[in-house]
C-alpha cells in the first residue's frame, strides 16, 4: 500500500473536465485506488465519485494504492493530478 | 404570417425552409420485461459500445472548448463503473434495459443536483442527456439528431439538448428557433458562441410545417410561419437588407473610426473573458475600455487567486499587442454568485457597501487583484481604472494600495511597469462636481454613463415607473458630460465614455458633440459604432454643443442636435431612454 499527500492546485479542482480525466487516467491501473480528504473518500475511478467528492482547488488530499506497484502507480497518479489543467 | 414571440439570445434575420426537430421520445421508466437478463444485459452492452464509439468519432471532430468538455465528461460516465452496475443491477431486478439506463441516469441526476456546487448541479444535464442517447440506442428509436442536415434550414424545436447542437451539421443552421429554454441555458451559450441566430421561449414556433419558409428575427426574438407567398418575397427583401448591412459593416474592420470630416473617435470594447475578447479583436476594436472583472469572481465557491487572475489578464495582454487594456477592478456588491464575500444583505444595495467601498476595507481583495493587473502590464498595455470613486479619500486609499503593491512585486523581484496608467470611473455625481480637484490624481477617467444617470436622478433604471428619467438627452446629464470632458481636457487627461449610450445612435451622435474622443462599447456594437461615426460631422455637431448644455429639455436637447446631422441619420423615433 502507498499513500501520496497532495494539494489540488488546478483552479477548479476535479470538476467536470479535470475529473474525467483522471478517472480515464485512473482505470488503467488494476490496483484498488483511492482518494481522501477532509473527511471524504472517493473512487477516482469513477467520474460521479469525483463529483460527489467535490474536491476544490488548495484541498489537500491523499491518493491511496494497494497492492503491486503501488509506490509507482501512487507516483503517476499524483504527477497526473498536478498537470491538470482548469 | 403567425407569429410567435419569443426572446432574443443572438442576433440574425433570416428567411429559410424549416426543419422540425422531432420531439425527445418518452421512455416508461417503470417497464419490466420478461426477456432474460443475460440477453438484457448484452442489449446495454452493445448500446453503451455503440455510443462509445459514436462519441470517440465525435471527438476528433470537435471544436476546443464546450463541446469538447461535455464529450470528455460524458465518455468519463459511459465508463462508470458504478452507474454500469447500478443499471446492470436494475436489469437484474427485472427492469427493460432502457428502463434500467434511465432510472440510474435519474438517480445520478438527483445526486448531482443535490450537491451544494452549481459548476456539479449543471453536470446533471449531462447525465440526462447521456441517458436518453442510450435508451433510443436500446430501443431502436432515433435519437433527434442534426447531424445529416444536408440543406439549409433553420432549426425549429420544443427543446433541444446541447449535444443535438455539438453533434449538428452546424454549417447548415441558419438559425434556431425553440419553444422552452433560457437565455443562458447550455444550448444558447453555445449558438450564441457559433454566431448562429437564436430565438427561444417561443411559444407556438412548432406549428411551423416541415420545409415550409419561415422567418426569423434573432434581434427583436420572433418567429413567423405559415407566410403568405407575399410575405415570402417581402421577406426575403428584408433578409437580403440586412445581409447587405452586415457586408457594409465588415469594411470597418480594418478602418480606424473617424467622423466624416476627419476627427480621430477611438471605438472600444467592453470585455469579460476571452471569448468577448475574441470578438472585440475580430471586429478591429481599438482596445479594451472596460474589462469587467467581476466574472471573475462571480459563480465560484472562493476568490480567485492572484495567479488565476494574472494568468487572464496576462493572456488578454498578450493578444491585444500594444492595444489597451483596461482592467476595472472589482465593482460588485451583494449580486448573486459572490456568497463567499459574506457580505451583508442590504435594502439598497446600489447606495451601498461595493466596489472600492469594500476594497478599502479588504485587502486581501484588493491587493491580490493589484499584483495580477500590474504582474499582467509586463505583458502588454495594462491599465487600472477604480469604480465608483465618490470622494478624494477613496482615490488616495486606492491610489495607497497601487504602492503597496507595487512595492511587494519589487521586492520579490516581480517584473510590471512603473509608470502603469491609474484612472476613475466617473459615475457618481459628487465625482463630477469635484473633478478638478481628482483629475491631477490621475492618467484617464471613463464616465460610466448607466450609473451616472442613475445617481444623478435617483431613478432605478430596473424600476419602470420612473423610467421617464433614465433619459441621456436631459440637459442634465448632457451638462455633467460636458463638465467632465471639459475639465479632463483642461489638465490634458484622457476621457472616455462607456455606456450604453454609446452603444445608441443618438446617444453617440450627442457624446461626439460634447466633445467625446472615445468610446467603449459591447464588441457587437464595435462596427456599427464605426459606420456611425463616420456618418457624424464633428465640427457641425460641436458647433451644436454648446447650445445643447443650454437646452431645458431633452426634447429641446434632440431638436437641437438634429440640427448637426445628416438628414438620413437614423435613430429617427424618438429614443433617448434606455
Amino acid at each position: 500500500m502507498s499513500s501520496i499527500e497532495i494539494t489540488i492546485r488546478n483552479p477548479s479542482g476535479l470538476h467536470a473536465r479535470p475529473a474525467a480525466q483522471l478517472s480515464t487516467f485512473c482505470k488503467q491501473f488494476p490496483n484498488d485506488v483511492a482518494l481522501s480528504g477532509g473527511g471524504r473518500t472517493s473512487n477516482p475511478k469513477s467520474i460521479f465519485s469525483l463529483l460527489a467528492s467535490g474536491f476544490k482547488k488548495g484541498d489537500l488530499v491523499t491518493v491511496t494504492v494497494e497492492g503491486e506497484g503501488a509506490q509507482e502507480i501512487a507516483a503517476k497518479i499524483v504527477s497526473f493530478i498536478n498537470s491538470l489543467e482548469g | 404570417m403567425m407569429r410567435c414571440m419569443g426572446t432574443a439570445v443572438c442576433p440574425g434575420i433570416v428567411l429559410e425552409r424549416c426543419h422540425k426537430l422531432v420531439a425527445l421520445p418518452k421512455f416508461d421508466t417503470e417497464r419490466k420485461t420478461d426477456a432474460p437478463v443475460d440477453e438484457s444485459l448484452m442489449t446495454l452492452t452493445r448500446a453503451v459500445e455503440s455510443l462509445q464509439a459514436e462519441y470517440a468519432a465525435f471527438v476528433t471532430g470537435a471544436q476546443v472548448g464546450a463541446s469538447a468538455d461535455v464529450i470528455a465528461v460524458q465518455l468519463a460516465m459511459l465508463g462508470d463503473e458504478y452507474f454500469l452496475e447500478g443499471i446492470n443491477e436494475c436489469i437484474r431486478e427485472g427492469y427493460a434495459p432502457e428502463a434500467a439506463v434511465l432510472r440510474m441516469a435519474g438517480e445520478q441526476e438527483e445526486a448531482l443536483r443535490a450537491l451544494d456546487d452549481d459548476y456539479i448541479s449543471a453536470r446533471a444535464e449531462d447525465v440526462h442527456d447521456l441517458g436518453v442517447r442510450l435508451a433510443c440506442l436500446i430501443a431502436q428509436v432515433p435519437y433527434p439528431s442534426l447531424a445529416n442536415l444536408e440543406e439549409d434550414c433553420i432549426v425549429v424545436a420544443h427543446d433541444m439538448l446541447p449535444s443535438m447542437l455539438m453533434k449538428a451539421q452546424v454549417c447548415h443552421i441558419r438559425g434556431i428557433v425553440i419553444e422552452t429554454g433560457t437565455k443562458t441555458s447550455h444550448v444558447s451559450i453555445l449558438a450564441s458562441g457559433l454566431e448562429i441566430p437564436m430565438v427561444v421561449s417561443c411559444a407556438g414556433a412548432m406549428g411551423a410545417g416541415e420545409n415550409e419558409w419561415v422567418y426569423m428575427d434573432g434581434d427583436q426574438g420572433y418567429f413567423g410561419h405559415s407566410l403568405s407567398e407575399a410575405e415570402v418575397c417581402q421577406y426575403a427583401a428584408c433578409e437580403k437588407a440586412y445581409r447587405q448591412q452586415k457586408k457594409e459593416l465588415q469594411k470597418f474592420i480594418a478602418r480606424e473610426a473617424r467622423t466624416a470630416d476627419g476627427k480621430r473617435i477611438e471605438v472600444c470594447t467592453n470585455i469579460v473573458d476571452s471569448i468577448t475578447l475574441d470578438k472585440a479583436l475580430a471586429y478591429g476594436a481599438d482596445g479594451v475600455g472596460l474589462f469587467r472583472t467581476e466574472f471573475l469572481y462571480m459563480n465560484r465557491p472562493s476568490l480567485p487567486t492572484e495567479d488565476e487572475q494574472y494568468h487572464i489578464l496576462r493572456q488578454a495582454a498578450t493578444r491585444l499587442g500594444g492595444l489597451p487594456l483596461v482592467v476595472r477592478t472589482l465593482d460588485i456588491g451583494g449580486d448573486k454568485g459572490v456568497e463567499y464575500l459574506h457580505l451583508p444583505q442590504e435594502e439598497n444595495p446600489f447606495l451601498g457597501y461595493r466596489a472600492v467601498r469594500i476594497c478599502m476595507e479588504r485587502p486581501d481583495i484588493l491587493i491580490p487583484q493589484l499584483r495580477a493587473i500590474l504582474r499582467a502590464s509586463a505583458a502588454g498595455n495594462v491599465q487600472v481604472m477604480f469604480p465608483m470613486i465618490a470622494i478624494r479619500r477613496e482615490l488616495l486609499a486606492m491610489k495607497k494600495a497601487v504602492e503597496e503593491a507595487k512595492m511587494q512585486l519589487r521586492g520579490e523581484g516581480i517584473p510590471f511597469a512603473e509608470d502603469i496608467r491609474i484612472g476613475i470611473m466617473v459615475e457618481i455625481p459628487s465625482a463630477v462636481v469635484m473633478l478638478d480637484q481628482l483629475v491631477p490624481m490621475v492618467d484617464f477617467v471613463s464616465i460610466g454613463s448607466n450609473d451616472l444617470i442613475q445617481y444623478t436622478y435617483a431613478a432605478d433604471r430596473m424600476n419602470d415607473k420612473v423610467s421617464y428619467l433614465h433619459d441621456f438627452m436631459d440637459p442634465a446629464v448632457l451638462r455633467l458630460i460636458r463638465r467632465t470632458i471639459a475639465v479632463s481636457d483642461e489638465h490634458g487627461i484622457a476621457c472616455s465614455l462607456c455606456g450604453e449610450m454609446a452603444g445608441d445612435e443618438i446617444g453617440l451622435a450627442v457624446l461626439v458633440a460634447l466633445g467625446i474622443t472615445k468610446v467603449s462599447v459591447s464588441s457587437s456594437k464595435v462596427l456599427k459604432t464605426k459606420q456611425l461615426i463616420s456618418r457624424l460631422n464633428a465640427s457641425s455637431l460641436e458647433n451644436i454643443g454648446k447650445d445643447l448644455i443650454k437646452a431645458t429639455d431633452a426634447t429641446e436637447a434632440i431638436r437641437c442636435l438634429r440640427a448637426g446631422l445628416p438628414a438620413d441619420y437614423p435613430g429617427g423615433v424618438r429614443e433617448g431612454k434606455l
